[in-house]
């Protein structure tokens, strides 16, 4: 009897050790892309919400491979709502002089997106995707799948602050994000600003709302988070 | 495979779908009426699931008159105890659609309908599978929708409802309309009815005529819900593929 005790808890330990490798934090080879848009508002319907800047950062668990960000020129003028334009210190003379037309910069995020094996943004179920599937949609693309590679940092920091966890016997991680962005908890604050002065990372805080500048402090909470969340 | 498309009628804005009689053509620059477009379309038979049953006379009127099939449902909220408004009651909230199946179907409805908006109501009329159970008849047919069902808001909502629908033979709704989350739901959907043996039939909600008049759609939405379009504040307000022009193209 004993004999068979203990190769159960060996079997079931050796399970636990392999489990714990497929963890997200141990993964040192997968691609990642992080992606952040600045918009006009906080539409969620695309075609009138536009963004008009992108910021994306290739990356794996060792180190950053590629940095990308532009301007984008579309088909008609920025129309940037009073509120936007306050928060994201949006300056149109930027697109303007700067700004590159939108199939170039929406070819670059499909390729870059879809090559990806997980595609990492705060608060990206609950707004960025619907900007990511348009582009999609504009390259002829199927948009199945890119949902389930995402991973919201808002969302799992609100699950770990409310010590709700991830069990994938029960849930997939997709649904887990959902029921995250759809839990309103008073005074838990997960916004991208506090979670990287909670971690103590240092960064220019100043310069958040410049795409470039969100991802790159959207790289260093996920660098903290993956090791609190077991994904 | 045919997709049922299913109407959601509205009294507002141009493009926006009505019960009204039908006038032979649909002019994009006002109001479409559901009967119009099953004329001007060859539908034999329309589905309207409604929020509440005033449109009901209306659409059977016109329905009789100009020889459509109607099949009428009402999309009400459910909770787990009507007479309790606690957070763990209203955390079970979902919808369900309760559709008429023949004449004395409606007399069925509207005692539902009356015991939902008098003791059941709070902000919005409300019932409870109990009370459901009480009043079920053969006359009713019970349908699940795709989006806010007991299974979408447990798998994406954190819901907690175990619902028992031993008195009918739910049916159960899958749409396909490329929001983010509907390969889940859809998954969930069908993982459920296989287990417990009951139907599915693939759908198409549709609120407006054309994908192009979902802005209007969305502005009659801002101005009921007291938001502006720059910060909607809904969800799933993202998507102009809720369409008749849609659901035409699915089925090609």
């Amino acid at each position: 009897m004993a004999c068979v005790w203990i190769l159960s808890r060996l079997k079931s330990g050796k399970n636990l050790i392999n489990n714990m490798f497929d963890l997200l934090r141990f993964d040192k080879t997968s691609e990642f892309v992080v992606v952040d848009f600045e918009t006009e508002s906080l539409c969620l319907y695309t075609p009138r919400n536009l963004p008009w800047q992108v910021g994306m950062i290739k990356f794996n668990g060792v180190s950053n491979i590629e940095e990308y960000a532009r301007f984008i020129k579309w088909h008609r003028p920025p129309n940037v709502s009073e509120g936007a334009a306050r928060v994201t210190h949006f300056d149109p003379t930027n697109v303007e002089k700067y700004g590159v037309d939108y199939k170039e910069v929406v070819k670059t995020i499909v390729d870059w997106t879809k090559s990806a094996k997980y595609i990492l943004g705060q608060n990206f179920l609950g707004f960025d995707i619907y900007i990511l599937q348009y582009m999609y949609r504009m390259m002829g693309e199927s948009t199945d799948g890119i949902a389930e590679k995402v991973l919201d940092t808002h969302a799992l920091a609100k699950g770990l602050k409310i010590n709700y966890k991830y069990n994938p016997e029960t849930m997939t991680l997709l649904g887990y994000q959902y029921t995250m962005i759809n839990t309103i908890v008073k005074k838990v604050k997960t916004n991208l600003e506090a979670l990287g002065r909670e971690y103590g990372i240092e960064h220019d805080f100043s310069s958040l709302h410049d795409a470039l500048s969100d991802v790159s402090l959207n790289i260093k909470v996920w660098h903290k988070l993956k090791f609190q969340v077991d994904i | 495979m045919k997709i049922l498309p299913i109407f959601k009628s509205h009294y507002s804005l141009k493009s926006i779908l009505t019960l009204s009689a039908p006038v032979g053509k649909i002019d994009p620059n006002y109001p479409v009426s559901i009967f119009d477009i099953a004329q001007v379309h060859n539908l034999e038979k329309v589905v309207v699931v409604d929020d509440n049953i005033s449109g009901f006379l209306e659409a059977s009127q016109n329905a009789k008159k100009y020889k459509i099939n109607l099949v009428f449902g009402i999309r009400f909220n459910c909770i787990a105890d009507i007479t309790s408004k606690s957070e763990e009651s209203l955390k079970t909230l979902h919808k369900i659609i309760v559709f008429i199946k023949n004449q004395q179907g409606y007399f069925d409805l509207l005692k539902i309908w009356t015991k939902a908006a008098s003791d059941g109501f709070y902000y919005k009329p409300n019932l409870d599978l109990n009370v459901l159970k009480g009043m079920w008849t053969n006359n009713l047919v019970l349908g699940i929708p795709f989006y806010d069902s007991f299974l979408f808001n447990n798998t994406l909502k954190g819901g907690m409802c175990v619902p028992d629908f031993g008195f009918a033979e739910p049916t159960f709704f899958l749409e396909k309309n490329g929001l983010p989350f509907d390969n889940l739901a859809a998954s969930v959907v069908k993982k459920y009815t296989e287990a417990n043996n009951l139907k599915t039939i693939d759908a198409k909600t549709i609120y407006y005529y054309k994908n192009e008049d979902f802005l209007s759609y969305l502005t009659y939405r801002c101005i009921q819900e007291r938001t502006t379009l720059e910060v909607p504040e809904m969800d799933g307000m993202c998507m102009d593929t809720f369409s008749f022009e849609e659901w035409e193209k699915l089925n090609q």
